[in-house]
């Protein structure tokens, strides 16, 4: 019995399988063609990539030439999603939207079978804003607060942030090297979890994106003390950065479309034109308004490669010196 | 509130919700009511379609294919002596007596009226309880929740069915299957072999799939396999004679026979939303806690056993009293205190809502939506039970041969679909195996499913409490909520144990 079922599994995966498959095949040439184009997340569906990659298929499908389907691939940790994209016909029918923890961080430590340089970004849609926040009570109201109470107890501290390396992880490291002070670094399991633990006052300090936390700054609830960032976040106005504060450390986080190297650079091109095309609409800025995506400044393919390259000596640098402690 | 509530209505009560909710409880009732096939089951296998509904009209078919299924259970139970679902288990003692004694209509409508009262007290315990309970939540820490998650698994384990051994040792399995992938404090990888596609760890929707599911499927089809058809064609036979000169006129559930059979359902309703709102506790072991109660107050304790509609009552609505309050520590905590809450779990987070107390403050208005459903559910069970409950009885019949195939291709597509991954579709196989194997070693499934659930959470918590206490054991027991939670379990135990021996 068992056997027979998998062989039926079998045969039904094959079918999926070739499915998918074929309706990547036709390819034209060094141009896009009109069949449809798919964007993989590597993420769950639902969260702000998500919205943004809607926003983005609603609106430059006309200007591509094709519908726009979302791919949401969240499995073996988004590495699934990039290697669907890269074992893809390179006919740029299969891109990639991710923000740099998937394609440089996971890529440079980990074994996978593609380089950084394997994926081109061809858009960059908006940046993430690290910011740090305590509880609205607690002793620390201030970037120099923490500093001071950092450097005076070391490992006094206890810092929430998400997984080990991610986006909200990386810019304490580098403000520890640049600082010299020391915290106690406590994983979660994102957002939601280090908000809890700032809330019941488990924690001192932690680790977010600011849109998750704006109703609670404005609320009172929680004080927003710093941003990792050049400039200040369009939602947290009142908010310093570090290196107001004399720091010199920033770290946001570009969120990019990528194509795989295989692809041809013509259809890199037509593709970064026709997505930046569609999102220069009204349509497409008020439908980002309403979502909090931030696409009021979406560039090209050059500003997203310079920042990738920028971004990739970033996480190299501090993960040289994290393997030096 | 006032707004809320009507804010809150207009999402429950849309048309199309109500159709939602109808047609849930309609199919929960029809697997309910064939033996092996469960509510659990259905919404097991539903889950990855969710993502495709508005979240009212997806919360409104889950809730009725819950209701439908915990209902459902009962009548195979009086009709054929089957227990449909292990819930309904209790029910069939005396209601598969009553039935031989030509009273099924009477047993039929007293487990109807039964549970749908147990299953609204228990929603109502739901909603004024989990709100305030969340608001406690905030106090919880690493160190309490990694102590309110032993509590959990320990009970979980130790209440399966009896098997505290087999139990613990599932459980363990579900915690071993649950740490492949990534370590939650370092990000490195561990138990993937060498294969980068275990790397994010097994998904939940292929492991409870493969467990329940695929698992039950392939026990019923080589079942099906030995026996044939033969002996069922056997029953149907027996079935037919024993139903002769039945008049179904003398056998209608009288006010007087109802009022005496309240005073079992109260202590069902109880007694089940007690045992609902423990984590891991499960049906079967509310429905015998109440039917051993309410032999115990009875007036006629001498016919229990015999077709006693109290015994039905009792067990009855003590089983669909768990609907509710199994949600409490999933709403309060995030933590699924049974395989069902942990199937509804899995849907809020394809739904794009987080389990746990900022699940309240976060999505006010579809919570209050779905309290409203759950109370809404309830009506449509008994409006639904009233008009079908002749036609059910003969769903029993059903050829499983029809069913095991279309259930395992719905499984493989269901699975591939959630997440757009092959590997999960394996994930999916390996675990059905797994799922027969323990079956075949009769080993309880739900510990397993519950501690690959609440297996990352525990260890997450123990070590953040490590962390946060410099690595010294002591911060476990600094916590008094952690304390009492240590020795609630305990005491929990002990209890259960003794109550268990002494109903032997």
């Amino acid at each position: 019995m068992t056997f027979k079922l998998s062989i039926t599994a079998v045969a039904v995966s094959a079918a999926m399988l070739t499915l998918s498959a074929g309706t990547a095949l036709a390819s034209n040439g060094d141009s896009l063609g009109s069949d449809p184009i798919r964007i993989v997340m590597p993420y769950g569906a639902g969260g702000s990539t998500d919205i943004t990659a809607r926003i983005i298929a609603a609106n430059a499908a006309e200007h591509c030439g094709s519908r726009i389907d979302v791919v949401s691939m969240p499995g073996a940790g988004g590495m699934e999603g990039l290697q669907f994209v890269a074992d893809a016909e390179p006919n740029g029918h299969t891109i990639l939207m991710a923000d740099y923890s998937a394609t440089i961080t996971q890529t440079l430590t980990e074994d996978t079978p593609w380089e950084v340089e394997d994926w081109v970004p061809i858009v960059h849609l908006t940046d993430w804003k690290p910011t740090v926040y305590v509880k609205a009570d607690h002793d620390i109201q201030s970037i120099e607060d923490w500093i001071e109470l950092a450097e005076a107890e070391p490992n006094s501290l206890i810092f929430g942030h998400a997984d080990p390396l991610s986006l909200v992880h990386l810019p304490l490291v580098m403000l520890e090297q640049e600082t010299g002070i020391q915290n106690v670094h406590l994983p979660t399991t994102g957002g939601g979890e280090t908000r809890t633990m700032i809330l019941g006052g488990h924690i001192d300090l932690g680790m977010t994106l600011p849109p998750s936390i704006v109703s609670n700054v404005n609320s009172g609830e929680v004080t927003a003390i710093g941003v990792f960032a050049d400039e200040r976040s369009d939602v947290l106005p009142d908010v310093p950065t570090f290196q107001e504060a004399g720091y010199d450390v920033s770290f946001e986080a570009p969120l990019l479309v990528y194509a795989f190297s295989s692809v041809p650079e013509s259809i890199q091109q037509e593709l970064a034109d026709c997505i930046m095309t569609g999102l220069d609409t009204d349509t497409a800025q008020r439908m980002s308004e309403q979502a909090s995506a931030g696409l009021d400044d979406v560039q090209g393919l050059e500003s997203a490669q310079a920042i990738y390259r920028d971004t990739t000596q970033r996480v190299k640098d501090v993960l040289a010196a994290i393997n030096q402690d | 509130m006032l707004d809320l509530l009507i804010e809150a209505s207009a999402l429950a009560f849309h048309p199309y919700v109500l159709m939602y909710v109808m047609l849930g409880v309609l199919l929960g009732i029809t697997l309910g009511a064939i033996p092996g096939l469960s509510g659990d089951m259905a919404i097991a296998l539903l889950l990855p379609f969710v993502f495709f509904l508005e979240p009212a009209m997806a919360m409104g078919l889950l809730v009725g294919i819950y209701k439908g299924g915990l209902f459902g259970g009962s009548i195979a139970a009086i009709s054929f002596g089957v227990p449909g679902t292990p819930g309904a288990a209790a029910t069939s003692i005396d209601g598969y007596q009553a039935k031989l004694k030509g009273k099924p209509s009477k047993a039929l409508h007293t487990a109807l009226y039964s549970s749908v009262i147990g299953d609204t007290t228990s929603d109502l315990v739901l909603i004024f309880i989990a709100v305030p309970l969340a608001a406690v939540a905030l106090t919880f820490g690493p160190i309490e929740f990694f102590a309110l998650y032993a509590f959990s698994l320990i009970l979980i384990a130790a209440l399966s069915q009896g098997m505290v051994a087999k139990g613990l040792a599932v459980a363990a399995i579900g915690i071993l299957l649950a740490m492949i992938g990534r370590d939650p404090i370092t990000g490195a990888t561990r138990l993937t072999f060498g294969m980068p596609e275990l790397s994010g760890g097994l998904s939940l929707i292929p492991v409870l799939i493969g467990i329940f599911a695929i698992s039950e499927v392939v026990v019923q089809g080589s079942k099906l396999w030995r026996r044939k058809v033969d002996k069922l064609m056997d029953d149907v036979a027996e079935q037919a004679s024993l139903l002769q000169g039945y008049d179904i006129s003398k056998d209608k559930l009288t006010w007087a026979e109802f009022k005496f059979t309240l005073k079992a359902t109260y202590i069902g309703a109880a007694v089940g939303t007690f045992i609902g709102a423990l984590p891991g506790a499960g049906q079967s072991l509310a429905a015998f806690m109440s039917y051993g109660l309410a032999q115990r107050f009875s007036r006629k304790p001498e016919d229990f056993g015999k077709g006693s509609l109290e015994g039905i009552a009792s067990a009855e609505s003590g089983n669909s009293a768990t609907a509710g309050s199994t949600f409490i520590p999933l709403f309060a905590f995030g933590i699924p205190g049974s395989a069902t809450a942990a199937l509804f779990g899995a849907a809020f987070i394809l739904m794009g809502m987080t389990p746990g107390p900022s699940l309240l403050t976060d999505n006010t208005e579809i919570i209050y939506a779905l309290f409203l459903t759950l109370i809404f559910a309830n009506l449509v069970n008994l409006m639904l039970g009233k008009v079908l409950l002749p036609y059910y009885s003969r769903i029993a019949m059903i050829q499983p041969g029809f069913m095991i195939p279309g259930v395992f291709i719905l499984a493989i597509v269901g699975t591939y679909a959630a997440n757009n991954s092959v590997v999960d579709v394996w994930v999916l196989l390996f675990a059905g195996a797994l799922g027969v194997t323990l079956r075949l070693m009769s080993f309880p499934l739900a510990p397993l499913v519950l501690g690959f659930i609440i297996g990352p959470g525990a260890e997450r918590a123990l070590r953040q409490s490590m962390i946060m206490g410099g690595g010294d054991w002591a911060v476990l027991i600094k916590s008094p909520i952690a304390i009492g939670f240590y020795v609630a379990a305990f005491a929990l135990i002990l209890l259960f144990t003794f109550a268990l021996r002494a109903k032997k």
